[in-house]
């Protein structure tokens, strides 16, 4: 892109910020009327600024701001472990990232964990963001299940169904160690994501260190650094690790309500919005099944990404109380 | 400048930008080129005296691309054989039905989600806190911990970096090189 448009970019961004003085007034005219293509390249500027704009209408995108962090905090924090009905989502969603936002001011409520494992658990749809005893928080996904096990040793947490994500206080008299299956995940203040999925366990750091040792008896633990992924298999021994940044936040993306995809195709597209409703979205033509993708979607809009995808690759979609179909029924 | 235009562009223009510029790229001489005419086609669409009688947005751009790369080719006198016969192959592209401008409305908004997810981390924090947080610059600042200075620069380098997406990336079948190439964008700044 061009000296024309880059200029147009600035004098969008200006213009949108705040008036002009007299001089970039006069400036921004005599630019303006010695060419229509500055003429052309500032309405597409101006087009850029307004879709980036229009972003601000979705709702749960929203509360990272600092308006919403001003406001009392301890008022809306109802959640606690055991929690007998779903909290709504929204809510736990705003929640969430308002917490989040404010480095994690939680009210914390004494949790009666003492005589059994507490189980932590969330329904397809459902997101939690529990803080724990020791000031840790978790950020459960949909359709999880965890239990707790806190000793005087150790902090234990056994990741039983679904997906976590770990902010984890500093203790260094007691680990914190999550276990999936046969893998272990160890830490010491850092933040971490841990999904179990059918084949195995796949491990998302964002901050600081964690050491992964699976069941094999001769491994020693490996450690993963900030923006590292791993997918441990079941029954693998060893720990492959993948630097990539991007994606581990990608794949987090569900702490804020979103579904983001990056050239990825549409089965598994798919098969992440089935992760989150009961609903589930069918591809029913195995030709578009390939397809790729870019963008992002609210992750309670199902019915939405359906409806644009069968726009978009021109074919029907069936919307039922069972399923939302995609493609040519059989 | 009126704000229905600037929305009819936002829907119908920005989305199908790339696939534009892929079809100009076979029929003129260079990429200054293209972004000549990709701005003389914005600015036909700033002259219209309503967009709402434009029927077939894509149609309509592709259209008015092609009269203006045949006013150059008029006022240079100079053309390929090869140009030629590809500026017919614009028109064939051209009558193609256009289904998805039916979604680009609701799908765009995603779409530029997705191009400011694959931004570079700090600039993508301060685009996030600007335009879809809606926080001042100072108060970005105060938030990222950063200096003022820093977010205005983040933010022109955000657009800049939106705005070559925008150019190369489409949101048809292309996607997946395109996107190559835009992650390559993003990383080279």
């Amino acid at each position: 892109m061009g000296t024309i448009d880059d200029a147009a970019l600035k004098w969008a961004l200006i213009h949108a910020d705040r008036a002009l003085t007299l001089e970039e007034g006069a400036e921004f005219d005599a630019w303006y009327a010695q060419d229509v293509r500055h003429k052309g390249a500032y309405l597409r500027a101006q087009g850029i600024h307004n879709a980036l704009s229009r972003a601000t209408v979705q709702e749960n995108l929203r509360p990272r701001g600092a308006a919403l962090a001003r406001q009392p905090v301890a008022a809306s924090l109802t959640l606690v472990a055991g929690n007998p009905r779903p909290p709504r989502r929204r809510a736990l969603l705003a929640l969430g990232a308002l917490a989040a936002g404010l480095g994690l001011v939680a009210l914390r409520l004494p949790l009666p964990w003492q005589a059994h494992d507490p189980i932590l658990e969330t329904a397809k749809g459902e997101f939690r963001k529990v803080p724990l005893a020791d000031h840790s928080v978790a950020s459960i996904n949909s359709g999880s299940r965890l239990a707790l096990r806190y000793t005087d040793q150790t902090r234990g947490i056994e990741l039983q169904r679904g997906e976590a994500w770990f902010e984890v206080a500093k203790d260094k008299t007691k680990p914190f160690v999550v276990e999936s299956g046969a893998v272990r995940v160890r830490a010491v203040g850092t933040a971490f994501g841990v999904r179990r999925e059918a084949g195995g366990t796949e491990i998302l750091v964002t901050e600081g260190v964690v050491a992964v040792s699976t069941g094999a008896a001769d491994g020693a633990p490996v450690h993963l650094k900030a923006g590292e992924r791993s997918f441990v298999a079941d029954g693998a021994a060893g720990v492959e690790v993948q630097h990539n940044p991007d994606e581990v936040a990608r794949r987090l993306a569900w702490r804020e309500g979103k579904i983001i995809f990056m050239n990825h195709t549409l089965r598994d597209a798919v098969a992440d919005f089935n992760r989150y409703s009961s609903r589930p979205i069918v591809i029913a033509d195995r030709a578009i099944e390939e397809r790729t993708l870019v963008g992002q979607y609210q992750i309670d809009a199902p019915e939405r990404f359906a409806r644009d995808i069968a726009a978009f690759l021109h074919v029907p979609v069936a919307v039922t109380a069972r399923e939302i179909r995609i493609g040519r029924s059989i | 400048m009126d704000a229905d235009v600037v929305d009819w562009i936002t829907s119908n223009f920005l989305p199908f930008e790339a696939e534009l510029r892929q079809m100009l790229r076979r029929v003129c001489a260079s990429a200054e080129e293209i972004d000549d005419v990709v701005q003389e086609v914005y600015y036909k669409v700033l002259t219209l005296p309503s967009v709402e009688h434009v029927r077939e947005p894509k149609a309509f751009l592709v259209r008015t691309a092609k009269n203006l790369v045949m006013d150059r080719i008029r006022r240079d006198a100079i053309v390929s054989m090869e140009t030629m016969a590809n500026l017919d192959e614009l028109e064939i592209a051209d009558g193609a039905p256009s289904p998805e401008r039916v979604v680009l409305a609701r799908a765009e908004l995603n779409w530029v989600m997705g191009l400011i997810a694959n931004l570079p981390a700090r600039c993508k924090d301060v685009v996030h806190a600007r335009r879809i947080d809606g926080l001042s610059q100072q108060e970005t600042a105060t938030a990222l911990g950063l200096t003022e200075g820093i977010v205005e620069k983040e933010m022109y380098r955000g657009m800049q970096l939106i705005s070559a997406m925008i150019g190369k990336v489409g949101m048809g079948a292309g996607a997946k090189a395109a996107g190559r190439r835009q992650k390559r964008t993003a990383g080279e700044s």
